[in-house]
């Protein structure tokens, strides 16, 4: 017997995206949870026998093969399909063309994996929707890992989803052409989608921390295999692909050695990840083309890139990312970005300017005195102006409201210190 | 020394409910356990079984499609393992990553030598 050969890294969920963006290319959508179904089958079998010492050479053909003959063999089982209906047999004949142990070419099966993350992206999607087809179909999560991910039980993770797919079932019988789905507003929700997929795998302080680490590795990939074909290549998507490794390179450094949230001003800098910095420079170089003026994706990774670079908290260069905050307002004003704003607004202009934005803003938006994260800001402002007391009453209120057990402990180390 | 042959058996109802991730893992903790009785020098052989198969009984008069529709009793796989007698050939299966899943088991037989 051979020596097994273990494939490193996530082949398995990996190949689940792959086989079922091919299988529904090839069969349609009318048939999704057949061929969810003999996929999973297909993967079941690989775990059976791999791990007695034989991964075939070509591990994603052997899935793929064994997973189109489960799902003919079903459906002949079931009778949906008849060798004497011709249109059956046609059906029948798309599944033969390819030989055993054989997956279409790589620019095939890359073709399928965009159309179906344009699928799940489909503008006629309710946004949770998009985001949960996605993670299932295109990042080949299990119900339990999105729930894990996003902290909600297993069993509504699945009902949505069932939900879900049904939706996306009523909306496409097939994947559609690329020059269909090349439009810009289709390319818009899908940087949205892969933004928020992003977003909720970086929040360092809900859910399975390794999980989340996934869901933003599987956003990265996501968004390179966009820009790797020349027709969704956009400028978008270079500036998130810049903030998402900017914002990952310093992964490692957001919580300290006891496993407590570092801020910004705690960070061990020599943890950022120098090599993603670069990468994520040049797809910032990469996303200035074009008449189109800069995206929230390029002011944030903007913002992103002056934390990065600063040597330490200090020489923080928090002029220019006042400025880029401004910026970002102006296009699109939200409470919560003016809130962070007074952070770069205190170490920029002093407390003075920043006391006085602090109680404007609250006094036009009153429900954010219910949120952790202000009265948080409100203490670090207060701690600047030189009053130690209130800045501790602040901190302590903000302990108090988060329902994050790490956020609470770190807002009683700011009151006590 | 003797000859021991391991039959497994179930743990289907569990593995139906497993992300690919953890199949993936599995698969690999198996690997890696039946690499150490390899360097142990005490893996003979073994093999995973399909799952589709027939049972014949009757001379032939009775073919079934099997060999059991219940998953629970359905042989995955087998291994030949040499040990010096019965309870150091359980003692090492006990090892068995089968046991990671509930509702699976191990049949331990030695095998006789002619």
């Amino acid at each position: 017997m051979q020596k097994a050969e273990h494939p490193a890294g996530h082949l398995f969920r990996e190949a689940y995206g792959e086989l079922v963006a091919l299988m529904v290319g090839k069969y349609g959508m009318s048939l999704l949870d057949e061929i969810e179904d003999a996929i999973q089958e297909s993967l079941l079998r690989a775990m059976q026998q791999w791990g007695y010492g034989q991964v075939p050479e070509k591990p994603k053909a052997w899935l793929y093969t064994v997973a189109r003959n489960r799902l003919v063999d079903v459906l002949r089982r079931e009778r949906r399909i008849l060798d004497s209906d011709p249109a059956d047999f046609r059906t029948l004949q798309a599944a033969d063309t390819d030989p055993p142990d054989h997956l279409p070419d790589d620019r095939v099966v890359e073709d399928s994996r965009l159309r179906m993350i344009f699928a799940c992206c489909h503008p006629s999607l309710k946004p949770r929707q998009q985001l949960l087809l996605s993670l299932k179909l295109v990042a080949g999560f299990s119900n339990a890992e999105v729930g894990r991910a996003l902290i909600r039980k297993e069993h509504t993770v699945a009902r949505a989803y069932t939900r879900a797919k049904n939706q996306l079932k009523e909306v496409l019988e097939t994947l559609e052409a690329t020059h269909a789905i090349g439009l810009r507003s289709r390319i818009t929700i899908v940087n949205r989608v892969l933004y928020v997929l992003f977003t909720e795998g970086y929040q360092p302080t809900r859910g399975d921390l390794l999980l989340k680490k996934d869901m933003c590795h599987e956003a990265i990939r996501l968004a390179l295999i966009l820009r790797s074909n020349p027709y969704f290549a956009n400028s978008e998507t270079e500036a998130l692909l810049a903030l998402m490794c900017f914002h990952c390179a310093r992964f490692e450094a957001r919580l300290d050695r006891s496993g407590r949230i570092a801020d910004l001003s705690r960070q061990d800098r020599s943890l950022y990840n120098r090599e993603l910095i670069e990468i994520g420079r040049e797809h910032l170089n990469r996303s200035h083309g074009g008449s189109a003026s800069p995206s929230g994706y390029h002011l944030e990774a903007g913002i992103s890139l002056l934390h990065c670079t600063a040597k330490d908290f200090e020489s923080t260069d928090w002029k220019a990312i006042l400025l880029l905050y401004d910026e970002q307002l102006k296009r699109q004003y939200s409470p919560m970005a003016a809130l962070n704003r007074l952070v770069p607004l205190v170490f920029a202009q002093g407390p003075a300017p920043a006391q006085a934005a602090y109680r404007a803003l609250t006094g036009r938006h009153p429900e954010l005195e219910e949120h952790h994260l202000a009265h948080a800001i409100s203490g670090l402002i207060l701690r600047k102006a030189n009053c130690p007391e209130a800045a501790t009453q602040a901190y302590q209120r903000a302990a108090a409201l988060t329902t994050n057990d790490l956020e609470a402990a770190h807002y009683q180390r700011m009151a006590s210190e | 020394m003797s000859n021991f042959l391991y039959l497994f058996r179930g743990g289907h109802e569990a593995y139906q409910g497993m992300s690919q991730q953890e199949k993936q893992a599995h698969m690999e903790v198996w690997g890696a356990w039946m690499e150490n009785l390899r360097q142990q020098g005490k893996l003979i052989d073994g093999l995973p079984l399909s799952d589709e198969g027939k049972v014949v009984a009757d001379k032939g008069d009775v073919i079934t499609d099997g060999p059991y529709a219940e998953g629970a009793e359905m042989v995955g796989g087998y291994l030949i393992v040499n040990a010096s007698d019965m309870e150091e050939a359980v003692s090492i299966s006990k090892s068995c990553p089968i046991f990671d899943y509930s509702g699976s088991h191990v049949e331990v037989r030695e095998i006789l030598s002619m």
